[in-house]
């Protein structure tokens, strides 16, 4: 069981809609995953299930107030579950707690992916120190750049406390690719940091991110025949699987026969 | 430059040729597998190529160049570039000379080549850097990667760290090595940085230590060694808890400073100037945090 926080010093990057996605096409590929959302604003639970209120979730779990399995929202995608953020007010959540109900998550035989609120200090630093692994949406803009810093100090003083996840990779997302200064930025993103560290895959502008979270469903789920840039979630899922450590010893890796 | 060539003549002729050009040091090799052991330890301005070989062909050090994103240019040779020009085409950065090439003609296009990069280099170099030497460092250490940070200081020299999957591996800058180079790659000012992923590490390891550790003994070593001349500090001896109280905040600050909170470590060092006023580290220390914070 691995634990990846999406996390991003910038609000509004799509966190969400990255952990949801991200989730529901890893689970496709065969991991099981439940989303977890750490954000107070319940950006997952509100997405997916808007008609419920005050439900149950992570923060119930966290303080004992209810069991995981009373919280965790199965979906009809199998090995895809949710837990949302839950009645609670988020002070019932730090790295120790997170740990523990994470801990539980892994004895369902999920793995985890934790979206968290906006910015790097308060909640998201204890998801962090929670974290196995961090994965962080970077917007294509020039003020996303300069905000990287910041995220580089709050791992480095984990780091020092022996509790940062390692940071398995920044993910360019809202990129126009029609836009030059946006392309401009990815281009400096690939020079900036480290070879492998910025993904291949970004993810696009695209007004279909607007359904699919109007409708409470991943892209891939809008309708039968998907929008195009659902396919990137598979995309990137591909290429995050070696950096989540997500391997199976039993797995062949002989090319599979279409012919019987 | 290196040359890959197995017909002996051409070789010998070809390396006569081409190390008579200006600034160009020559390496020859017979067959892709010596290229690739002379690749580990050189980084080549330009690669001229055979892709008849015995053993691995050109196309296999292409792949391999390609893999590790190398980037360096490459000037094919080959008698037989019809049936080749399918596979080239899916390399960057490669030129095809057919086969008999005029001398002057590789020699033109060598330099053209050299040009070029050196013209790339000092354009990315002189891009506004957004991280510090030591940022980049951290930034290797947390995603495991193997990349050297290459460096030139205002004074002109050059230098490089290696990290080898995430770990500080070595360090050389001019005559000085491990952990000297360290602190002088970090703290000296630079007008260029660059890092570029590191296919194999090019010596023996010279770092024991966590990144974090290093980084911050880089610190008190360039701190600690422009102070030596300095007076005994009067109030240290007057009373030892200010001395406490100065050690205290001078390790935090520096703590700080490694870790951007450059407010926190400008406080740091701002209490470290009403405990001793005349203390050269702290003011260097102070002026390196402002021309941080406001570079104009």
């Amino acid at each position: 069981m691995s634990v990846t926080a999406i996390a991003s010093p910038k609000g509004g990057v799509g966190k969400t809609t990255l952990a949801l996605n991200l989730g529901y096409a890893l689970a496709r590929r065969g991991w099981p995953y439940l989303v977890v959302d750490a954000d107070p604003l319940g950006g997952i639970g509100y997405s997916l299930a808007p008609h419920l209120e005050n439900r149950l979730g992570l923060t119930d779990v966290a303080a004992g107030r209810c069991q995981l399995s009373a919280a965790l929202l199965k979906t009809k995608i199998p090995g895809f579950a949710v837990l949302p953020f839950g009645s609670g007010s988020g002070a019932e959540l730090n790295a120790g707690r997170l740990s523990d109900v994470f801990f539980q998550v892994g004895r369902l035989g999920f793995h985890i992916l934790v979206d968290t609120p906006a910015g790097l200090s308060g909640l998201t630093a204890e998801v962090l120190a929670a974290s196995d692994f961090l994965v962080s949406p970077i917007q294509a803009e020039p003020l996303a750049l300069r905000m990287l810093p910041r995220l580089l100090a709050t791992l480095a003083g984990l780091n020092r406390q022996g509790r940062a996840p390692r940071l398995a990779a920044l993910v360019p997302v809202m990129v126009q690719s029609r836009v030059s200064s946006s392309v401009a930025v990815l281009q400096e993103m690939f020079r900036l940091f480290p070879p492998g560290t910025v993904l291949e895959t970004y993810i696009p502008r695209d007004p279909a991110f607007l359904e699919a979270s109007g409708h409470g469903v991943p892209l891939a789920q809008l309708r039968a025949r998907p929008p195009a840039v659902a396919a990137v979630f598979d995309h990137l899922a591909a290429e995050l699987e070696p950096l989540l450590a997500l391997a199976s010893a039993e797995e062949s890796d002989e090319p599979i026969p279409i012919l019987d | 430059m290196l040359i890959v060539e197995d017909e002996q003549v051409l070789l010998w002729s070809l390396e006569r040729a081409l190390e008579a050009l200006p600034g160009v040091e020559t390496i020859c090799c017979g067959s892709v597998e010596a290229a690739l052991a002379h690749l580990v330890e050189l980084r080549p301005g330009v690669i001229v190529l055979d892709i008849h070989l015995p053993g691995l062909s050109g196309i296999d050090l292409l792949e391999d160049l390609a893999v590790q994103g190398a980037g360096v240019p490459v000037i094919v040779t080959t008698a037989y570039r019809a049936q080749h020009e399918q596979a080239l085409r899916r390399f960057p950065n490669v030129e095809v000379l057919e086969k008999p090439v005029p001398l002057e003609l590789l020699r033109e296009r060598i330099q053209a080549r050299l040009a070029r990069r050196d013209r790339v280099d000092r354009e990315e170099e002189e891009k506004d850097a957004v991280f510090e030497v030591a940022d980049y460092l951290q930034l290797a250490a947390m995603t495991r990667a193997s990349v050297a940070v290459e460096v030139t200081l205002a004074d002109g020299r050059r230098g490089r760290i290696e990290v080898w999957h995430g770990e500080a591996w070595t360090a050389e800058c001019g005559e000085l090595a491990a952990r000297d180079a360290l602190g002088e790659l970090i703290f000296a000012a630079r007008t260029g940085m660059r890092m570029r992923q590191l296919a194999r590490p090019t010596g023996e390891r010279r770092f024991h230590h966590r990144l974090e550790l290093l980084l911050l003994e880089a610190a008190k070593d360039h701190d600690e060694a422009p102070a030596a001349p300095r007076a005994a500090p009067v109030e240290a001896a007057a009373s030892p808890s200010a001395a406490e109280d100065f050690e205290r905040c001078f390790r935090n600050g520096l703590r700080a400073y490694l870790e951007r909170h450059l407010e926190e470590a400008e406080r740091l060092f701002c209490r470290c100037l009403e405990l001793r006023p005349d203390e050269p580290r702290v003011h260097h220390n102070l002026a390196r945090i402002r021309q941080t914070r406001s570079p104009a």
